[in-house]
């Protein structure tokens, strides 16, 4: 994983490839190194859609290895929906694929001059780039089964719908996951419209012939793998309580706690949430397609499995396992029940091309605007519908909540820096608000999410038992997480070692056996320091200032039921969270 | 082990009461019934460790391992041994959860700071009396700890219990080996068009064999 595959789509004569050694981002994955060449490489002030966009897509520094769980895929690039910088993240096949290929990044560049649309095929000889203007304006499953007819059934495929190709704010990058179906998706940001730009539809990997990467000490990595593995496997979380219900068990705890957004983020609690948990979800898949239909992973070497397979009634695959966040933005957020018609919406989404948390969002700013009553869930599937089509109405949907909110004149718009709020309601649980307002992705319930400072030794090792201060606790979390996000792992695993010391010593032997290191607890924190220094640093030149690093006025001055609280973290507060 | 002794639910078994005998496998079809939670027989006053381990009869090292999330009338819980339950009140309790949240709203969460608006705080002090707690069961604790208390008796409302006959009467009508009501025996089948009142509270037990 030495070399960077560079695509400049506009060059003199149609795309050129070229390949050359990854240089002075040698060492980076994952998240560290998208943020490092955006910010190194793209103008602030370009237009995300313009020539001067790069989009970067980097696997993280363990994908490609047997190191197990390691297989997130970094998507990065000037956002079309923040206008600041973005790193999205996918599971799926290709970020393993990829880092087997040799690549640590692609990087594609330029602009076509024209409406020409291109694949990309990445094999162990080469690359190869065709003009394929009959996937134009293809679903994601429609192009993936043609691809697989053309290239066989053993490819990894990254892709774009028709909302990329539209050029819509909330248009997703599709990853194929072990059943080559583009379910796994890097959603958030409008990454799918910067790779429509390019005049990219899809790149199709075959990693036929190549080996899994080798480690500098194989016996101890494989040792130390062996402890990480074992490590995740008896924590109740990594280990039972993801693999039987997946993310969308935390929606009856969340409801309990006052802080499932609901009706556009008007209650904090939704009547309907049972017939829509993780827990009614998991009986319904395993009902429907055999037991163990409600355990599966997003690709191969995961052994956490928080996914799933969702049938209808009459055992026909719909998609894959909704996530939490899908199963709220389009359940609960638009007072929708019906764990069928959540299952069809993300279907679309997927096939579309769009992040399920922004088409959500927005569905629920159109239902307050009365485009839609709350509940109607066939109305909130032709909204979608609309989408596809890319009718006027679907243009406006398609590039987010913001944008609907702007045009349909609504004052509730649960968006920071211009992307949607996720499913957990900051006046509730005001830490994550500070996460969100501050973020350098807008509102983003990942970018502080490695629940594991305390272990990894971020911000010093704090009291458990002494309260800290939001602002503090988000900081610390927000390195966390951009360090992880550079290794390629899952978030997830910050359950385990959160709770389990031995599994993150065992997580950092992995990476020091592997490439021969001596990293410490201090380079992880200094890792996502750097990383969040370049981002917050293009966002500086990009325009941004403190006045973007707030939430909506509304969430100050409406009280949620039932605990009937305001957000109510000062400024002053979200100005020091960077203050290191 | 999540029990160390039992607890009967039984003293006084009130009208209606519905008491079913069935295959162990068809236990789990009842644990639907914790996700919008059951009644169960409470002192009312006394602290949530007390209710769980001296009340319920749940093992305190399971209580302290296993159950890591607890909300009081939708507050976090940090110190069970310490919240007290008042009267109405609503009782949640889940194993560890997944996500930021899952792990701020944790007991004694390293967290907790920032969700300290919800945080169950000091409360007002409580006369002790016997009373019901709205028990709901989350993730991986109806499986755990389900069937034990469906042995011991719970309180559902009527509509509950008729929509969940109504909605599984095919299982119920495989696993379900004897059905008594109010002490006599019933065809299962004619419990899914029995009219129960929808704001009574029908005791049931479920008793696997």
């Amino acid at each position: 994983m030495d070399r960077m595959l560079r695509i400049d789509m506009g060059a003199e004569g149609g795309p050129r490839a070229t390949v050359a050694e990854v240089g002075e981002y040698a060492g980076l994955g994952g998240r560290a190194l998208t943020s490092a060449l955006v910010s190194k490489e793209v103008p602030p002030l370009c237009h995300p859609l313009g020539a001067s966009n790069r989009l970067v897509i980097a696997p993280g520094l363990l994908s490609g290895t047997a190191a197990a769980t390691s297989g997130r895929l970094s998507v990065g690039c000037k956002s079309p929906l923040t206008g600041g910088i973005k790193e999205a993240n996918a599971g799926g096949q290709p970020s393993q694929m990829l880092a087997r290929l040799g690549y640590a990044a692609i990087v594609l560049e330029g602009k076509p001059k024209d409406e020409t649309l291109y694949k990309i095929f990445i094999n162990k000889d080469g690359v190869k780039i065709t003009e394929d203007n009959s996937l134009k304006m293809l679903g994601n499953y429609d192009l993936v089964d043609k691809l697989k007819g053309e290239y066989g059934d053993k490819i990894g495929v990254i892709s774009i719908g028709p909302a990329g190709e539209m050029k819509m704010s909330a248009a997703s990058i599709a990853c194929t996951d072990m059943e080559v179906r583009p379910t796994r998706h890097a959603g958030r940001g409008g990454v799918g419209a910067v790779m429509g730009a390019k005049g990219v539809k899809a790149i199709i990997l075959d990693d036929a012939g190549t080996k899994m990467r080798s480690p500098k000490d194989p016996d101890a990595f494989k040792e130390a793998n062996k402890r990480w593995v074992e490590g995740l496997r008896k924590h109740p979380v990594t280990g039972q309580g993801l693999p039987a219900y997946g993310t969308n068990v935390l929606t009856n705890v969340i409801n309990e706690a006052g802080g499932y957004p609901t009706h556009n983020f008007m209650w904090g609690r939704f009547e309907g949430c049972a017939k829509i948990s993780g827990e009614t979800q998991a009986e319904t898949e395993n009902a429907r397609g055999g037991e163990g239909s409600a355990t599966h992973g997003c690709h191969r070497g995961c052994i956490i499995r928080c996914s799933g397979t969702f049938h209808d009634k009459d055992g026909h695959y719909v998609t894959k396992q909704p996530e939490y966040e899908t199963v709220w933005a389009h359940g609960g957020n638009c007072g929708i029940d019906d764990l069928d018609a959540i299952a069809m919406l993300d279907r679309l989404d997927d096939d579309f091309g769009v992040d399920t948390i922004e088409m959500g969002a927005t569905i629920g700013v159109a239902m307050e605007a009365g485009l839609a009553k709350f509940g109607d869930a066939q109305a909130a599937i032709n909204l979608v519908k609309e989408v596809g089509k890319g009718t006027p109405l679907g243009r406006i949907l398609g590039n987010g909540a913001a944008v609907t909110g702007k045009v349909f004149g609504v004052e509730r718009v649960p968006v920071v820096k211009g992307q949607s709020m996720p499913a957990y309601d900051p006046r509730s649980v005001q830490g994550i608000g500070v996460t969100y307002a501050t973020s350098t992705m807008g509102a983003d319930h990942t970018a502080g999410y490695a629940v594991a400072t305390n272990i990894l030794g971020v911000g010093g090792k704090v009291d458990p038992l002494k309260p800290e201060g939001q602002a503090e606790l988000s900081r610390n979390l927000q390195i966390a997480t951009a360090a992880i996000d550079s290794t390629g792992m899952c978030l997830f695993i910050a359950f385990a070692i959160m709770d389990q010391p031995e599994t993150f010593q065992a997580l950092i032997d992995t990476i020091n056996t592997f490439y021969g290191l001596k990293l410490t607890a201090d380079d992880v924190t200094a890792l996502g320091k750097s990383v969040l220094k370049n981002e917050r640093g293009f966002n500086a030149r990009a325009g941004f200032t403190a006045a973007q690093d707030r939430l909506p006025e509304f969430f100050k001055k409406e009280s949620l039921p039932p605990h009937n609280i305001v957000f109510n973290v000062t400024d002053k507060d979200l100005d020091s969270v960077f203050n290191w | 082990m999540a029990f160390d002794k039992k607890q009967d639910q039984r003293n006084s078994i009130p009208e209606p009461n519905l008491l079913l005998h069935v295959r162990p496998e068809l236990a789990r079809v009842f644990y639907d019934l914790f996700q919008a939670g059951v009644f169960v027989k409470a002192k009312i006053g006394a602290t949530i460790q007390a209710f769980l381990c001296d009340g319920l009869g749940l093992d305190p090292h399971y209580v302290e391992e296993r159950i890591q999330t607890m909300f009081l009338n939708g507050k976090a819980v940090d110190d069970p041994t310490s919240a007290v339950i008042p009267d109405h009140a609503v009782l949640a309790l889940s194993a560890a959860m997944p996500g930021l949240l899952g792990a701020t709203l944790r007991k004694g969460s390293f967290y907790s700071a920032m969700r300290s608006e919800i945080s169950h705080a000091g409360q007002a002090a409580v006369s002790p009396h016997e009373g019901k707690v709205l028990l709901k069961l989350f993730n991986l604790l109806p499986g755990e700890i389900g069937s034990f208390l469906l042995d011991l008796g719970v309180w559902v409302k009527g509509d509950t219990l008729h929509n969940l006959i109504g909605k599984r009467l095919n299982r119920l009508a495989e696993g379900c080996l004897r059905a008594e009501l109010d002490g006599r025996n019933v065809d299962v089948a004619s419990l899914a068009h029995k009219e129960w009142p929808a704001d009574q509270e029908v005791f049931l037990r479920v008793h696997a064999e």
